[in-house]
Parts: structure tokens; C-alpha cells; sequence
């Protein structure tokens, strides 16, 4: 095994791949892609949930009762804290130290990353019932100056509920499909770490 | 000036990660992707650089490091970016000289976990356990127990 390899070896040495100028090009690219990639996938949803709780914190004034305001503020903090910790765990699983970490640290934080990510969509998705019903009290006082809890009209929840419900199946759903194999990747690297 | 040393040391020690992404991606275009994060991420980390172990010791910890948060698909396809047409042709020269034998080793080694194809590939570049253990994290008895295992795994493989 080590003879092959080594004869291996000796063919790579011999065939150089990297030029002064390929180096100075990647290095250049991957620069350029990494902007790129953080500007795009990261920055739409918050920018836009952003907006939307400071649109809602303008308007705080007119929700004036405190079932109104408690919704406001659910809203707010939902639309803050989802996107912020949404971005912090996929940073933290794009940027391992990887210059101080030995490869084992890096593959434990790197597995206990994406297992805490997975951990956060689920929780997300069991916050979005709660989200919408409170999503849908504030904007319908702040767009229309309706308070349906006063007015007795629940009738918006009838199309908007089951949609939520719908969401939220699908959120978990997807999250099985998607992430199994991660799931269970990530606890058979980790049971390998202890080992 | 540390550019020149940079491009020095990484021409010096090119071929750690045409070894490193080779063991850690199936498809050559998957390789060529990682092969330029690698070099990416060297040069990022080049300034942290103390001279503290040997150059290739600490080439060889940002390789496999890199490979880690490189290892899912899906991961990669957001960051898809043109591989630079020399260094996509001096690959491929390379995938064709590579034999019958080297290859099935290859492919064995590919079939290990990611722990032991890091181990496996460094143990195979003549590292020390000592070497092995400061690049892995791992301590020295544990690196010559898991590598008894890794041989045994890829000997009954090869036997088959």
C-alpha cells in the first residue's frame, strides 16, 4: 500500500500544477465569491424581516391595547431573532477556525454546528403558528385599524391557520427529507470522535 | 513580499492538496472546487503562520480542516465559481497517469470515514504519530489503534 503511494507520489511531484499567476487567480476568485455568496443568501430574508419590525415598532403607538401590544412585540422579536441566529449558525459552520483547530476540533464543531442549526429550523417551525396568529393581529390593526379580538372577527384565522399549519408540516417535512442523512452522519462522526 | 513566500512555500508543497482534496471528493470537478479552497483558504491563514511546526505539517492541518466544512453538496453549489483553465488542465493531466493500483487504493480509501481517510492519507505521506496526532488532535495511542483498524478495513476491502 505505501509502495504505491509513494510511487504515486513521485508522478505528482513531478507534474507541477500550480503557476505564480493560478494562485494569485484563485485567490483572487474565491475572494470575489465569497462576497458574493454572503451578500445574496444571507442579507434578503433579514433585510426584509427588518424592515418589516421596525415598519411594526414606527407603529407601536396604535397598538393600544396589551393583548395588541404583546402580539407587536411577538412579532418584533420573532422577526429579529429568527433571521439573527438563522445567519449566526450558518456562519459559524462556514468560518471554523480553522488555523487553530486541530482537525478533530474542527470536525466536532463542524457536526455539533449542523446538529444545532437542524435543532433551530425545528424550532422555528413550531414558532410559526404562534407567529402568524400575532403576525396577523398587528397588521391588522396597523393596515386597517382592526382589532379582532375586540371586533369578535376571527374569520381571517379560517384561511390563515390552516395555512400555517400547512407551513409548518411542510418546514418539518422538509427538514426529514433533507437533513436525515445529516442527522445521522453527524451522530455516527461524533460516536467516531469518542472512540 | 509574504506574497512571494506564499506562492514559494505553496509551490514547495503543492501536492498535499491535490492528496487531501483527491481523498475527500468523488468527481474531478469536485476536487478542482476544494483544490481552490484550500489554496484560498492558505493564503487567507498564511499570515497566522509562525513557523511554529514544519510548513507541510501546518498546510496539511488547513487542508483537512477545509475539507470538513466542504463535505456536503449542497453546501458547494452556492459557491460554484470558474475553475481557472490551467489549473483544470494540469489536473486532468494528472487523473490520466494515475494506474490501475493507485487507483482501487483510491477508491478503498474513499469508502473510509472522514477521520480515517484524514489519518490513513497522513500515515501514507510518512507522518509520525507525533505528526499525525498534532495535526488530528488526536493522541498518539489513540492515532496507532485507529490505524491498525483503518489497515485491517482496507485489507479485508482489497482482499474482496
Amino acid at each position: 500500500m505505501k509502495n504505491i503511494w509513494d510511487d504515486r507520489n513521485q508522478k505528482i511531484d513531478k507534474q507541477k500544477i500550480l503557476t505564480d499567476k493560478s494562485i494569485i487567480n484563485i485567490t483572487k476568485k474565491q475572494y470575489d465569491n465569497k462576497i458574493r455568496s454572503i451578500s445574496i443568501t444571507e442579507t434578503i430574508f433579514a433585510f426584509f424581516s427588518f424592515i418589516f419590525s421596525a415598519f411594526v415598532l414606527i407603529n407601536y403607538a396604535k397598538l393600544n391595547t396589551w393583548y395588541l401590544a404583546t402580539s407587536g412585540i411577538i412579532v418584533v422579536l420573532f422577526l429579529i431573532i429568527v433571521p439573527i441566529l438563522s445567519m449566526k449558525w450558518i456562519r459559524a459552520l462556514r468560518y471554523l477556525d480553522i488555523t487553530r483547530n486541530t482537525f478533530k476540533q474542527s470536525l466536532f464543531e463542524y457536526v455539533k454546528g449542523k446538529q444545532k442549526f437542524i435543532n433551530f429550523i425545528k424550532t422555528s417551525s413550531y414558532l410559526t403558528i404562534p407567529f402568524i396568529m400575532a403576525f396577523v393581529l398587528t397588521a391588522e390593526k396597523i393596515f386597517n385599524d382592526n382589532n379582532l379580538i375586540a371586533e369578535n372577527d376571527f374569520g381571517v384565522y379560517w384561511y390563515v391557520l390552516p395555512l400555517g399549519i400547512i407551513i409548518q408540516i411542510l418546514i418539518n417535512k422538509w427538514i426529514l427529507i433533507k437533513y436525515k442523512k445529516t442527522i445521522n452522519e453527524a451522530e455516527n462522526i461524533l460516536k467516531e470522535l469518542e472512540q | 513580499m509574504a506574497t512571494k513566500e506564499f506562492i514559494r512555500d505553496l509551490k514547495e508543497n503543492e501536492g498535499i492538496i491535490y492528496k487531501v482534496s483527491g481523498v475527500y471528493c468523488n468527481t474531478i470537478e469536485d476536487q478542482k472546487d476544494l483544490y481552490q479552497e484550500i489554496v484560498y483558504q492558505l493564503w487567507k491563514s498564511y499570515k497566522s503562520f509562525k513557523g511554529e511546526s514544519k510548513i507541510s505539517t501546518w498546510i496539511y492541518r488547513i487542508a483537512l480542516n477545509t475539507s470538513i466544512s466542504y463535505l456536503k453538496k449542497e453546501k458547494r453549489k452556492g459557491n460554484q465559481i470558474t475553475i481557472d483553465s490551467i489549473l483544470s488542465n494540469r489536473m486532468e493531466q494528472i487523473d490520466t497517469i494515475m494506474d490501475e493500483r493507485i487507483s482501487l487504493l483510491y477508491e478503498h480509501i474513499k469508502k473510509l470515514s472522514i477521520v480515517e481517510k484524514g489519518i490513513i492519507l497522513l500515515h501514507l505521506e510518512g507522518k509520525n504519530y507525533d505528526e499525525i496526532a498534532s495535526i488530528t488532535g488526536f493522541s498518539k495511542t489513540n492515532i496507532g489503534t485507529r490505524l491498525s483498524r483503518i489497515k485491517l478495513k482496507l485489507k479485508s476491502q482489497l482482499i474482496k
